[in-house]
């Protein structure tokens, strides 16, 4: 993937990481660890632009901080791990971060996984999660 | 017997910044700028007939001389480097820990010179000198509030309330 060098310079004065074309801005966001990214987002809405989508990109990453939340663990364990947060979505178990593309992710699953989907609908309705 | 050795200068190529200093630098130095290989393959450049006086200057009408100075500095440094594959590049996770040494002292200057050298890697299309910008700029950025980060940067906040609250609730549900 190369860099976009046409990109015109964005005017944001003295904010000269705000004025960085889009591609060098989702490099540097690709460098960020989940803790940080949470926390750039609520910086201001072009850096949330990026961060949040880079989030919302790492689906396992993501999954795998739902899963240390104890109140999903019922649900990690009758999925393999990687579909918690479609499920937590698609059963309103708890609002999700918005960042996360739930039309991506459908795409992502539904094709393979609406076995699972069928069975874990009747487990969450027979367990009352 | 003696024989004469032929002794082989390096190919130089010149450079021309946007305030119209020019630089001589060795071909195999400038070779990591994708631009201006690039420009050197189409323009016919590397033809050993012509003399570096005689040849045409390439202009970086983005960059200026100080940031060209240290993109060379940097090209020079790095011109033993393997070629990068970038294939891999872009499967591996990005860390900001692996930054070389020479690399975190060089790049150790004002926010603005930094983001002048990131300009410039991204025009220049060097992608070992971005990246290690970019992990500069990410390692600043690390440890830090939202507030820090606006002030460290001097970003605006530019959210409206609702859409702060929004931020919040939305953040709400991995906040013990």
């Amino acid at each position: 993937q190369g860099s976009d060098h046409t990109e015109v310079m964005l005017d944001y004065g003295d904010d000269k990481l705000s004025a960085l074309p889009d591609l060098v801005l989702e490099i540097i966001v690709k460098c960020l660890d989940e803790s940080s990214l949470r926390l750039v987002e609520k910086v201001s809405r072009r850096m949330n632009s990026f961060s949040s989508s880079e989030r919302g990109k790492d689906y396992r990453r993501a999954d795998l901080l739902w899963m240390r939340k104890e109140k999903f663990r019922h649900v990690a364990e009758l999925t393999n791990g990687d579909e918690v947060l479609y499920f937590v979505q698609t059963f309103g178990l708890k609002t999700p971060p918005t960042s996360f593309k739930l039309a991506e992710k459908k795409e992502r699953t539904s094709s393979t996984h609406a076995g699972v989907t069928e069975r874990l609908r009747n487990s969450i309705q027979s367990t009352n999660v | 017997f003696l024989f004469p050795i032929k002794m082989t200068s390096p190919r130089m190529i010149k450079l021309t910044s946007n305030d119209d200093k020019t630089f001589e630098v060795e071909r195999d130095v400038i070779k990591q700028s994708v631009t201006v290989n690039t420009l050197i393959t189409d323009l016919n450049m590397d033809d050993e007939d012509v003399s570096v006086e005689n040849q045409m200057a390439i202009p970086l009408p983005n960059v200026d001389a100080a940031t060209l100075e240290m993109v060379i500095t940097w090209c020079k440094q790095h011109r033993e480097d393997p070629p990068r594959n970038e294939e891999e590049e872009e499967k591996k996770e990005k860390r900001t820990d692996d930054i070389p040494e020479w690399d975190k002292t060089f790049l150790d200057v004002e926010q603005s010179v930094l983001f002048a050298l990131i300009l410039a890697a991204n025009y220049m299309d060097i992608k070992g000198l971005l990246d290690n910008c970019c992990k500069t700029v990410a390692n600043m950025i690390k440890g830090k509030t939202p507030d820090e980060i606006r002030k460290h940067f001097n970003i605006k906040n530019d959210f409206t309330p609702e859409e702060e609250e929004q931020i919040r609730k939305e953040n709400a549900w991995c906040e013990d």
